[in-house]
């Protein structure tokens, strides 16, 4: 049940979705792996949409630099773990919302536990080697993994639906080097806010989703483009899984 | 063959049919750097190309 308070806070999305649409959000429990550019605002517009539970994990901590684009992040905060900035910030801006973080790098080793029972999992990594575990897990515990990825003023995105969709191994089949990449805030924000708005829509099972197709956004020319993905027959992720 | 570069360069090749490895290998290109791009799909690298083909080469971003 929502309380009055919640009537109040979410009075605009419950006229859109209802509240019964809001109860949904408010059961769902998402798992965002990175809080730098596009975790910030994805955890941040998640957690005033009512997500009932949101688990941040990161290892690093905020670096001046980090400030033109992880907008979770203040002057204030520059030294302190990114996770813990993170959870002051979103906790202030919605206490409803259970905040769980962890500041651990995600390996092999602990990518499933981390991932525990949440019901779907947001790409919000900076390299391929760890997209590639949270893949991997998002298929062996059947629930989505929200892609998304940035540089300069470009960005791609996709859902990946286990059993439905290509996987990150069927349109990545091998990682791209990981190196210092220029990227401007609003490259972040706008690729943060399409990845949010696709688990917005999964948990509310409406609208489409952004599946069978990898969104390439370009920013200096305003322009974005859905290009057809297939799975490969065989993925050795995604091709046994239906 | 028309080809789109990353950088938005068009090069044009003669080509009978060529492998799309073997033609990102001439261009010196690597494929785990790009997706390759003919009629809106993403084509995977043990794709054959012939010379009346279109291709548009993008680069993979990785950052978050
Ligand atoms: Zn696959």
């Amino acid at each position: 049940m929502l309380s009055e308070d919640e009537l109040e806070r979410y009075a605009r999305q419950t006229m859109l979705f209802g509240e019964d649409g809001q109860e949904k959000l408010k059961s769902s429990r998402v798992f965002i792996a990175g809080a730098g550019g596009l975790g910030c605002p994805v955890a941040l517009y998640l957690a005033v949409a009512g997500i009932g539970s949101i688990k941040l994990v990161d290892k690093d901590v905020v670096d001046t630099s980090n400030l033109n684009r992880q907008v979770l992040h203040w002057e204030k905060d520059v030294g302190k773990e990114k996770v813990l900035s993170a959870e002051e910030k979103l906790s202030a801006i919605n206490s409803e919302v259970n905040i769980e973080v962890v500041s651990t790098t995600i390996d092999e080793s602990n990518v499933f536990d981390l991932v525990g029972d949440a019901d779907l999992i947001v790409d919000a990594m900076d390299n391929y080697p760890i997209r590639y575990l949270l893949n991997l897990v998002a298929h062996k515990k059947k629930i989505p993994l929200f892609h998304g990825a940035i540089s300069g003023f470009n960005g791609q995105l996709t859902t990946i639906i286990p059993g439905k969709t290509p996987c990150m191994n069927c349109i990545f089949p091998s990682p791209p080097k990981s190196e210092l990449f220029p990227v401007v805030g609003v490259t972040a924000g706008i690729v943060a806010m399409m990845q949010a708005n696709e688990v917005i829509k999964y948990i509310l099972g409406i609208g489409k989703l952004m599946t069978n197709k990898l969104l390439i956004w370009d920013g200096l020319s305003t322009e974005s483009e859905s290009l057809r993905i297939s799975k490969r027959d065989d993925c050795a992720v995604c091709g046994d899984v239906s | 063959m028309k080809i789109t570069m990353p950088d938005g360069e068009l090069k044009g090749k003669s080509v009978d049919s060529i492998l799309l490895e073997v033609l990102l290998d001439d261009l010196d290109i690597s494929m785990s750097e790009v997706l390759v791009v003919r009629n809106s799909e993403v084509i995977p690298e043990d794709c054959i190309l012939e010379d009346d083909d279109e291709i548009r080469i993008i680069q993979v971003v990785f950052g978050g």
